[in-house]
């Protein structure tokens, strides 16, 4: 099932090729909810080098929800980049699928390392050879190097911490490493697993490697921005949850959690003030995923039941959220040729369909309540209250306060206030390529609001899986906790119908009081007379001011990145001699690097 | 139904009224500051009607006109979440429904519509004004947070009933019991309110009145309307959470008169804060009297 | 204050049909409540100040000040206006929302005062805007300001304070005598174009 994926591809032809990417992508889809239909055990092992070790796969519950959330993503992604992609570029997006499948089923270290790592570098790849930056020679240095240099220490990180959990066991096996790390306390334990944690941190971009984030997502093509954010950020989240998910509800490792729910706080926060800096569309979008993925942390560190839904909830969401809002940007850019918001504006009334999918999504991105958004937010605060840690509850409502002003930015820079660069007269709405998945994603944002319920039943299976309890469910409309409940559906009907009545009101007011369209130029401006030449649109310098607010402004004052560009320039200076060794080329040197740590692995694995 | 249907309308029309009432005082009383003699008690009806009573309107389009209806339809939203009573089936509206976290957020939801209405109108002072009260809005709701929080943790339920509920003798309101959390409150009522020193928002003279810039006629006039009955809300709200509720409206109009009271004292009193500066005395004092709070409760036991 | 709800007792009574009545009440709204946007144009700007505060308190008769046009209902143009004012001035009352007002104060309004002779000041508002209250003097005293929003006030009442309604019906002749004294340099179409159709509305 998984691996027929990887190896696929011979089309020459480009509708072949986009057809074939398509229907594979279905078939995965619908063999993933087969799964779930009829819960068949698929578990094989392959035996490599008989009597050394074996390659066993299975898929449980938990690879089994984030693989759905991968091919389903890669489906919509597949269907709005129709037509637009080089050849060569279907070849590498599936070996990645593939790596991805191989390491969501994966049983045993070797497995799991070898799908971490195709994915990786065929990801690499893609956004690196695909980029879709317009100057292809300055761009790909800080951000492929950035990129590079994290996913090898990450990789390193987790190689090393493998085989020291191999050595330890002397089994491959994941389950039993996971049992060693949780059955040892102290020291010995601890280490091996923050290096273990700092190797997923850095995956889902969390601080303080969140630095190959924005740029990665800026450069990549514009669709495949939407299948990083969407499903690629969430493999750290799901190995966070394979090594470490006991770890949490642990009495001994409460330190440990409180960290890491601390991680999570202040990554948002960073994240959400680095966001309101941005001055491009996906580089917004990037740093407010990387804030997002922070809450989902902070809430697996919680523990607890209401908490682990949350975060699952959160992350699902986050997937509808930032493939919606991806498509409709790649859709904008294609329209538009534009990147930025002080090259956008006033598009409302050209690009309706646009603008009502950035609304839903940045209604549902703030967390705002008649869409999903809210829902798994206030599970996590719910959870955070009921557990008593208050000021990490301070720690995240500052950032998700603050992502209020990027998520206005968002949809008043590119359709509100007046256009700039793009003549209005000749802008068109998206094209149905993008309609499409989006108006999709639009409608179960819409009905995970309207029924939040709905996603507690897969939730439930989770948890128990995991061997927690399960989450009261009374009504598909509603979410219950211990101290209280909400239900969505009272929500969306009261704030509808109350909407509706107002709206009538107003329109009896339509009658004895007309309300007379202006030219848009018609503004009160003090007296003035604005010409079509006069900057009006606030593009740019919006949430600017957020900067004079101390703790905003030393956050945004100070650029990780550039430190470990530093870092990174003086160790280049001290191993020049060293580096002699190599041909010059990061990229063979890499592949050398990697073929010694598999020598090495095989020597370990001979010896042992 | 139709009970909920016939609270909710009662809901609203007290909260006009009230709110009205009070305004109409806060003019006076301000005018008696000056040492002036001040409008009629009802001149913000007057002043209502008048708006209504335009005969046009300025427009920019469907969602300019959308806008303060989002604005309006917030503010009721999350006034029918507000229990206003406590011990009687009255006034409760959808309550049962939601929670203090949900009330929150729904207090956000009709500002950002009519953001919305604001971008679209393309004054950029009216967005400025958007943006100087979003950013406000991180300083008031940090603290805030952590003093509700303290208030949800230390009666065990996030339900603003319950918590009205658990308040039965003076002994026991929460602004006794959580003196920490009620003063850490007090301070981001009064930006809530939109007072002075908070009250950078919409200052006519720097940024044009901000977000109400563009609005004119009935818009101005639904907008009017729904500002006495958002802060109508949230006096309840504070009423229901510190004060202890209420169990008629005569109790009600008392209590919340008192907070009204505190509020116009503190706005007449004070000049007015810069946005940063309204942020970073946000998050100083009344933040570290909301930490120092829960260090307090979480590491003395 | 007594005076005038006399008065308003008075008229009602005279009122016969019910029609009457709901269009007396809304010009008692409209009267009662006065959002004033003062433009500050000449030597009369100093006088607005006491007006509205402490020592004159317009806002015991419902006069308040607005921010924005779109918020006024009466503007307030204190004395001279040179071409250049003049400009401003035309916009924020096109700006403003029906039923609006204009109150002129001083003499150079009505005849150009002092200015009779100046070459960059207009000598009589009236030929480019319709001004309901013309205050006279050099300049009105804050007492004098007060009156003439009593007869601003009286003029609502009777249903008279119509200039907004003549400045739609005459725009061409408005219109060409704004454009004498701006020449090319005439305000843009799209600040008055809907004055020549209906408008949208919905």
């Amino acid at each position: 099932m998984v691996s027929a994926l990887a190896v696929f591809f011979l089309g020459t032809h480009k509708i072949i090729r986009e057809l074939l990417s398509i229907v594979s992508l279905a078939l995965l889809t619908g063999l993933l909810l087969m799964r779930i239909v009829s819960p068949v055990s698929d578990d094989f092992t392959w035996q490599y080098m008989p009597g050394f070790f074996t390659l066993s796969f299975s898929l449980s519950s938990f690879g089994l929800l984030f693989a759905l959330i991968a091919a389903i993503s890669g489906l919509l992604k597949s269907f709005a980049s129709w037509g637009i992609n080089s050849k060569g570029y279907h070849a590498l997006f599936h070996l990645m699928m593939g790596g991805l499948m191989i390491l969501l089923s994966a049983g045993d270290y070797i497995s799991f390392f070898l799908g971490w790592e195709i994915m990786t570098w065929s990801s690499f790849m893609l956004f690196n050879n695909f980029s879709s930056a317009d100057d292809p020679i300055e761009k790909s240095q800080d951000t492929g190097f950035l990129f590079i240099t994290l996913s090898l220490i990450s990789a390193l990180l987790m190689l090393g911490v493998l085989f020291f959990l191999y050595n330890r066991t002397g089994s491959m096996n994941i389950a039993d490493g996971v049992a060693w790390l949780h059955g040892v306390k102290g020291l010995p334990s601890w280490i091996p697993g923050l290096l273990l944690m700092s190797a997923f941190f850095l995956k889902s971009g969390l601080l303080p490697f969140h630095v190959w984030v924005p740029g990665t997502y800026r450069e990549a093509p514009h669709t495949f921005t939407a299948f990083l954010s969407a499903a690629l950020s969430k493999v750290g989240i799901y190995a966070f949850i394979l090594f470490f998910l006991p770890f949490s509800l642990n009495e001994g490792s409460g330190q440990i959690s409180y960290l890491i729910a601390w991680i999570g706080a202040i990554t948002a926060t960073v994240a959400t003030f680095k966001a309101i800096e941005q001055n491009d569309m996906k580089g917004l979008l990037a740093y407010s995923s990387i804030g997002q993925m922070a809450y989902v942390f902070t809430a697996m560190a919680v523990g607890s039941s209401l908490a682990m839904g949350g975060a699952l909830f959160q992350m699902v969401n986050h997937s509808l959220i930032k493939l919606l809002l991806f498509f409709i940007v790649a859709g904008i850019i294609e329209r538009t040729g534009k990147t930025r918001f002080d090259q956008l504006g006033g598009l409302i009334y050209k690009m309706p369909f646009s603008f009502i999918g950035v609304l839903v999504g940045i209604i549902a991105l703030a967390g705002m309540p008649p869409l999903s958004g809210f829902y798994g937010k206030w599970m996590i605060y719910t959870s955070l209250i009921e557990k008593g840690w208050l000021l990490v509850l301070t720690g995240i409502v500052l950032p998700s306060t603050a992502a209020f002003i990027y998520c206005y930015k968002l949809i008043y820079g590119i359709f509100l206030g007046h256009p700039t660069e793009v003549n209005p007269e000749e802008a068109k709405e998206i094209s149905p390529r993008y309609r499409v998945p989006s108006g999709l994603l639009m409608a179960s944002i819409v009905l995970l609001g309207l029924f939040p319920g709905l996603i507690l039943k897969p939730v439930n299976v989770l948890l128990s899986d995991l061997g927690m309890e399960t989450l009261a469910l009374t009504s598909q409309g509603s979410l219950n906790a211990a101290s209280g409940s909400v239900s969505g559906f009272m929500v969306m009907n009261v704030f509808g119908g109350v909407f509706a009545v107002i709206l009538i009101l107003l329109s009896l007011f339509g009658k004895k009081a007309p309300t007379r369209n202006l030219h848009r130029l018609d503004i009160a401006y003090a007296g003035e007379l604005p010409t079509e030449q006069t900057p009006l649109h606030y593009g740019r310098g919006l949430g600017h001011e957020v900067k004079r607010v101390a703790i905003a402004g030393a956050i945004v004052k100070r650029s990780l990145t550039e430190k470990y560009m530093k870092i990174g320039n003086q160790l280049g200076g001290i191993l020049e001699h060293v580096r002699g060794f190599y041909p010059g080329n990061g990229q063979v040197s890499l592949i050398m690097t990697m073929v010694g740590a598999a020598a090495v692995a095989l020597l370990i694995g001979l010896k042992g | 139904m139709l009970f909920t249907i016939f609270n909710s309308l009662l809901a609203v029309l007290l909260t006009y009224s009230m709110g009205m009432l009070y305004y109409g005082f806060y003019r006076i009383g301000n005018a008696r500051i000056h040492r002036r003699v001040g409008p009629p008690l009802w001149q913000n009806v007057i002043d209502n009607i008048k708006l209504f009573a335009k005969r046009e309107a300025p427009g920019h389009g469907i969602m300019f006109h959308l806008g303060p209806v989002i604005m309006t339809a917030g503010t009721i939203t999350s006034m029918l979440f507000v229990p206003f009573l406590k011990d009687s089936a009255w006034l409760q509206g959808f309550s049962s429904y939601g929670n203090l976290i949900l009330l929150i957020y729904l207090m956000v939801v009709g500002p950002l519509g009519n953001a919305l209405a604001v971008g679209v109108s393309g004054v950029p002072f009216g967005v400025m004004g958007v943006t100087r009260g979003l950013t406000r809005l991180i300083g008031l709701e940090v603290p805030f947070f952590l003093s509700v929080a303290l208030l949800m943790s230390g009666s065990g339920t996030i339900s603003i009933s319950e918590i009205m509920m658990a308040q039965d003798s003076f002994s026991n309101w929460n602004m006794m019991a959580h003196p920490a959390a009620f003063i850490v409150s007090l301070f981001s009522f009064v930006g809530m309110m939109g007072a002075s020193p908070f009250d950078v928002v919409g200052a006519p003279v720097e940024v044009y009145s901000g977000p109400q810039a563009e609005f004119g006629g009935k818009y101005l006039g639904f907008l009017a309307a729904q500002r006495v009955m958002f802060s109508m809300v949230k006096l309840i709200l504070w009423v229901d959470l510190f004060l202890g509720g209420a169990t008629n409206v005569f109790i009600l109009m008392a209590k919340s008169f008192a907070l009204f009271f505190f509020y116009f004292i503190v706005g007449a009193a004070f000049p007015r804060f810069k946005t940063e500066q309204a942020v970073d005395f946000m998050l100083k004092l009344p933040l570290i009297i909301g930490i120092g709070a829960v260090l307090v409760r979480f590491w003395s036991l | 204050m007594d005076n005038l709800n006399k008065k308003d007792k008075a008229q009602l009574k005279e009122l016969k049909s019910p029609m009457a009545v709901v269009d007396w009440a809304v010009n008692w709204f409209r009267k009662q409540s006065i959002f004033m946007l003062a433009y500050g144009t000449g030597c009369g700007a100093i006088e607005i100040p006491p007006t509205v505060t402490a020592r004159y308190d317009a806002e015991r008769f419902g006069v308040r000040g607005a921010a924005t046009p779109r918020q006024a209902d009466v503007i307030v143009l204190s004395g001279y206006l040179a071409v250049k004012t003049l400009k401003r001035v035309i916009r924020t009352y096109e700006q403003m929302q029906e039923p609006k007002y204009v109150i002129a104060l001083g003499s150079c309004p009505i005849n150009g005062g002092m200015y009779w002779d100046s070459y960059n000041t207009i000598k009589q508002l009236d030929r480019y805007l319709p001004v309901d209250v013309t205050v006279a003097g050099c300049m009105p005293r804050p007492e004098a300001v007060l009156e003439g929003f009593m007869a601003l006030k009286d003029k609502i009442q009777r249903g008279e304070a119509e200039g907004a309604r003549d400045y739609r019906d005459n725009i061409e002749k408005y219109k060409n005598n704004q454009k004498e004294i701006f020449g090319d340099k005439m305000l843009p179409g799209y600040t008055c174009d809907w004055y020549f159709s209906d408008g949208g509305s919905f």
